[in-house]
């Protein structure tokens, strides 16, 4: 059973992702800030972090998956964002992350890019 | 006694003398009549009886001197006297002569025989004498006669002479005054400040000319006078002279202050003004002509007056109202532009009143600032100008005049219509805002973006458990999730909307951490993409502000782009709130580059921008200044260049602390989440 460290600080997130990865046969973490998402992925190495890329602190999603994949390196990264130019970004000095998920989002495309970037 | 002869008496006491002399007379007998007399006493006897034609005598006689026999009154003997003297009494003769005698002979026995020519020589003498005595009467007589006449004609002169003597004094004292005038003519004729000639009426010949006049035309005296005006040429036109002279002659008076031009002996035309006049000098009639030499005072007026016409001008031109107010606020001067934009009425009038409609001076009167401390001010002030306008004029008072003590006695007040300018920086203002939207646009996608996708994902969520009763508290919270986020992104359009059209902003009381907060999220990925961190410092349980929330988080947006854009890589820009006096003091602080005094200077400048593009929010720190005042705010800078620049705003707290709630819902949650 794959596992999925999910960081978002939008609490109106965390109850639904919870819901649907965990239906999908996940085991879910969620935490909602940068600072809890590091020490948490560097303890348990996840198999794949599902991260907000705006975080209500100085570091954003790709410094925090950066941080856990220095010590995890193997660690598979989605990207969640509503801001527009975050693509762009990944491109340019993030290329560890697999796939960036625009918001808003349908629970299938989470899904699909979940199931995509495990196999 | 014959009285055909000469009688002659001989006074001889010697009888042979007696006889040698009356010898020397018998040769002629018949013509002379000779009586001796031996004494004195017979003499005596004799001349009482008659008077003889020739006394002789000899000088000592037996009882006295022959010289007693002279008549006492010298003058008034009738007949001549000889004397005889023996040798030696030559003395006694002078003596004798000066006595009255006729002549003298030193008896001798030739003189004795000579006696008739010594008579006939004293008889002659003795009528010599005798005319000369009635010529001298006649004389006298005919002088007395004159000297009557004389005397009458005298008194009838003195009187005459009288009257005479005072017509002389008179005509004295009228030729010293005559001579003191003409003194004083030729003195004023040559120390005149002005030029002075005087000429020949028909040949303008020069008769005299002072100094003055000389150094005007260049001449020297003796290459003037007496030489022709028109032979100088110093009338420029001739014929000025000419019609000058025709005028004075049929009598129409002394021509005064008539312009004209001279000609130097250079060539050099002057402008002199011409008085010329008839005066009459020794008899003669003569032309005075005064020469004022103008040309140094007509330069000089007519570059006054240049200068005065384009100051006029420049005045006029000006598209700002200038006035000159007195102590009181009474307008003194006004310009073409102040009188178009307030009436024409306006000289006398106080200021407030002119201006202001107002009883009382204005609030922030810049005058009374400058007549209370000399110095320049300056101020916005509204006030309605004569086409009932509102108008916002920005006012600048210096002083002109001042008192003994330095103080100002009249101020110039320079006022500038900035009406139009202001309702173009509102609509700049208003642009900008619209500009600012654009760039606004990502935080506001992301904004929009997360209510929207966590409504989509709960509805999602909803509909995946909503068949199972053991999920209905998840179903509830996933609808209440749907109902929260879809508000708040109706509450982020409108907010959007409202400040698109400019519409004032709604006001309430805000925490202003949930503001700072907010601004920080929205310029979070500009703050990632220039590599800079923003720390957050606020302090909690700080009072609340009455502000408008979007307005507010423009400011700070605002500022924390231009913090970041001065931050280099791996810059931090520090926000801090904490208590200040009487409200909130909001910093920012970057480590960046900082600022010049010159770029401090026009930091606040409604049209500046330090940045060569607007490529942040695109609001000048005017516009910020401007929404601040608006919140009754303070805005400082303090920045140096290398040392980084903080900006200090300072908001009064909300004076009602009961009851409403704090601004943004959503904000509540996130605070829990750090």
């Amino acid at each position: 059973m794959a596992k999925i460290l999910v960081i978002e600080d939008e609490a109106s997130y965390c109850d639904s992702l919870m819901l649907v990865l965990s239906r999908a046969g996940y085991e879910v973490r969620i935490v909602q800030s940068s600072h809890q998402g590091i020490r948490e992925g560097i303890a348990h190495g996840p198999d794949l972090v599902i991260t907000d890329w705006m975080l209500k602190s100085d570091l954003h999603g790709g410094q925090v998956a950066e941080r856990i994949r220095a010590v995890h390196p193997r660690v598979k990264v989605i990207v969640i964002t509503g801001y527009l130019d975050v693509a762009r970004q990944v491109e340019e000095s993030y290329r560890f992350v697999s796939e960036v998920i625009q918001k808003p989002f349908h629970t299938a495309e989470i899904l699909g890019a979940a199931e995509r970037v495990l196999n | 006694m014959d009285a055909e002869g000469i009688n002659i008496l001989l006074v001889e006491d010697e009888p042979a003398h007696a006889r040698l002399i009356q010898r020397a007379f018998e040769f002629r007998t018949g013509r002379w009549n000779l009586t001796v007399a031996g004494t004195l006493t017979e003499a005596r006897a004799y001349l009482a009886e008659s008077a003889p034609e020739l006394l002789i005598t000899d000088l000592v006689l037996p009882d006295g001197k022959g010289t007693e026999l002279f008549p006492i009154d010298k003058e008034g003997c009738s007949f001549p006297i000889v004397l005889m003297t023996c040798h030696g009494d030559e003395q006694v003769a002078v003596e004798a002569l000066k006595a009255g005698a006729t002549d003298y002979v030193v008896k001798s026995e030739v003189t004795m025989s000579r006696m008739l020519r010594i008579a006939e020589r004293a008889l002659c003498q003795w009528e010599d004498i005798a005319k000369r005595k009635r010529a001298e009467k006649a004389l006298r007589q005919a002088h007395d006669e004159l000297e009557e006449r004389v005397e009458q004609r005298t008194s009838v002169l003195a009187a005459t002479n009288r009257e005479l003597r005072l017509e002389i004094a008179d005509r004295i004292a009228a030729e010293e005054a005559a001579r003191r005038s003409e003194d004083r003519f030729t003195k004023a004729f040559h120390a005149s400040p002005i030029g002075l000639a005087i000429s020949t009426i028909d040949e303008g010949r020069f008769v005299d000319v002072n100094d003055v006049l000389l150094r005007t035309i260049g001449y020297t005296r003796d290459e003037v006078v007496g030489r022709t005006k028109a032979r100088l040429g110093v009338w420029s036109t001739p014929e000025d002279r000419i019609q000058v002279v025709r005028k004075l002659k049929a009598g129409e008076g002394p021509e005064w202050r008539h312009d004209t031009l001279l000609r130097t002996k250079s060539g050099e035309v002057r402008q002199c003004v011409l008085s010329v006049e008839l005066i009459d000098i020794e008899g003669g009639e003569y032309l005075l002509s005064m020469v004022d030499d103008v040309t140094e005072r007509r330069q000089a007026q007519q570059a006054l007056k240049q200068s005065e016409e384009r100051l006029a001008g420049i005045v006029d031109a000006m598209i700002d109202c200038m006035f000159i107010l007195n102590e009181d606020y009474k307008i003194t001067w006004a310009n073409e532009f102040a009188r178009k934009t307030f009436g024409e009425d306006l000289v006398g009038k106080t200021c407030y009143r002119a201006l202001g409609r107002r009883e009382e001076p204005c609030e922030r009167c810049p005058a009374t600032m400058s007549f209370a401390n000399g110095e320049v001010h300056d101020n916005e002030i509204e006030t309605i100008g004569v086409n009932e306008k509102p108008l916002i004029l920005w006012c600048t008072a210096s002083p002109v005049a001042r008192h003994d003590d330095g103080r100002p006695k009249t101020v110039v007040l320079v006022c500038r219509d900035i009406t139009q300018w202001i309702e173009a920086q509102e609509t700049l203002r208003q642009s900008e805002r619209l500009g600012s939207l654009g760039t606004l646009a990502a935080g506001i996608a992301h904004e929009i973006n997360n209510p929207v996708g966590a409504a989509l994902l709960a509805a999602e969520t909803a509909l995946i458990v909503k068949d199972n009763p053991d999920e209905d508290v998840r179903f509830e919270r996933c609808l209440n999730n749907i109902v929260t986020s879809l508000d708040r992104c109706g509450r982020i359009v409108r907010n959007m909307l409202k400040f698109a059209r400019d519409e004032p902003a709604e006001k309430q009381p805000c925490q202003i951490s949930d503001v700072i907060s907010q601004s920080r999220d929205l310029v979070r990925a500009y703050a990632q993409r220039h590599k800079t961190t923003i720390r957050l410092a606020l302090d909690r349980d700080l009072p609340r502000v009455v502000i408008g929330w979007l307005d507010m988080e423009l400011v700070l947006t605002n500022l924390l782009h231009n913090a970041i854009k001065a931050s280099a890589d791996g810059g931090q820009v520090v926000v801090r709130a904490e208590l200040a006096d009487a409200g909130v003091r909001i910093s920012i602080e970057d480590n960046g580059c900082g600022m010049t005094d010159e770029q401090k200077k026009h930091a606040f400048d409604p049209f500046h921008t330090n940045w060569q593009a607007h490529d942040g929010t695109g609001l000048g720190l005017g516009i910020t200044y401007g929404i601040v005042q608006d919140h009754r705010g303070t805005i400082e800078l303090a920045s140096a260049p290398g040392k980084g620049t903080t900006m200090t705003i300072t908001l009064p707290a909300c004076e009602d602390l009961v009851g409403t709630s704090t601004g943004l819902e959503q904000h509540d949650g996130e605070d829990s989440g750090h």
